[in-house]
């Protein structure tokens, strides 16, 4: 239950901070850059989950290519163990999520009037502080509902943590598939599956608070 | 002074943005390079249960013939030596 929390969490905060930089470069960037990003994020969307998780099993492996490059360059001396455990499974899911993050961002970053970002460079902010004082604080309402939706579809995953976890990562969703297809205990696997619902509700709820809260937080502001 | 603080920050910063993206993009695209590389050539890694490489997927088992010398040979030997016909026509599976 702790390690599926943590990868949950760990990929929803990732995912958003990367989806939002991309989405950003989407809306923001000419439209040469902004459709590289966005060719690249839809056909990492649309390939195969397996098939997205068997090249970074190539490219995390003892001599895959990152490997190679860190003794290559000298940063170590023998291969690391990147794959089969926490961290190759949240890289996996990362980058199942970061397209899906980005995706949902995009309309938010492009309802956000770009007359608001030319007044703000024109009274004399650099790009930062605009992005500070005038980007985030209108959309991250916006923004922490997909990053929550991210949390709640990464909580059941079983195929990434599976090929990239090799047994060794053990998330809910492997529990649950251990307890009814191995050892056939059904009262276990139903009482794990029931937490995992419980769990994805609670996020769901968050996201509804959140909703709530910034209706009538807009309502507060246009009376 | 403080101006040029301020612009130098916002330099470094965005500069440190971009640089964020490409590596994102990198990050997206690589595994999908991966998977195209070693789908056309099945040398670069050998990854269970099946052979990699788009011409197998393409070939129909033969099953070596059990007349020829090369059938024993094939059927004996643990390493396909890829030099006689029979290791050869061995397939992937």
């Amino acid at each position: 239950m702790s390690t599926t929390l943590a990868l949950s969490v760990v990929t929803g905060v990732v995912s958003l901070l990367l989806g939002y930089l991309l989405a950003f470069q989407v809306v923001r960037r000419n439209a040469v850059v902004g459709r590289i990003i966005f060719v690249a994020a839809i056909a990492s969307l649309f390939t195969s989950t397996i098939a997205r998780a068997l090249g970074w099993r190539v490219l995390l492996g003892f001599e895959g290519p990152i490997n190679d490059a860190m003794i290559a360059v000298g940063l170590i001396s023998q291969p690391l163990q990147l794959i089969n455990n926490f961290t190759a499974v949240a890289i996996g899911m990362i980058h199942i999520q970061v397209p899906v993050v980005m995706v949902g961002l995009i309309p938010v970053i492009e309802a956000l009037p770009r007359d608001f970002e030319r007044a703000a460079i024109g009274l004399g902010a650099s790009r930062w502080k605009t992005f500070l004082t005038v980007h985030l604080p209108m959309t991250w309402i916006n923004a922490v509902p997909v990053g929550l939706i991210a949390i709640m579809a990464t909580a059941a995953y079983f195929t990434t943590p599976v090929l990239l976890g090799g047994g060794r990562v053990d998330v809910i969703a492997i529990q649950i598939q251990q307890a009814s297809q191995v050892l056939f205990d059904f009262g276990y696997a139903a009482a794990l599956s029931v937490m995992l619902v419980v769990m994805i509700s609670a996020v769901a709820i968050l996201i509804l608070l959140l909703s709530h809260w910034r209706r009538s937080v807009r309502a507060r502001g246009s009376s | 002074m403080k101006n040029v603080i301020s612009r130098l920050v916002d330099t470094v910063l965005c500069g440190a943005m971009h640089a964020l993206t490409v590596l994102a993009v990198a990050f997206l695209v690589m595994p999908l390079l991966v998977v195209v590389i070693v789908s056309f050539n099945s040398t670069t890694v050998i990854f269970p249960p099946r052979d990699w490489s788009l011409v197998s997927y393409m070939q129909i088992p033969r099953w070596p013939s059990t007349r020829s010398s090369e059938a024993s040979h094939s059927a004996s030997a643990v390493q396909p030596c890829r030099r006689c016909s029979a290791c050869r026509r061995r397939s992937p599976w």
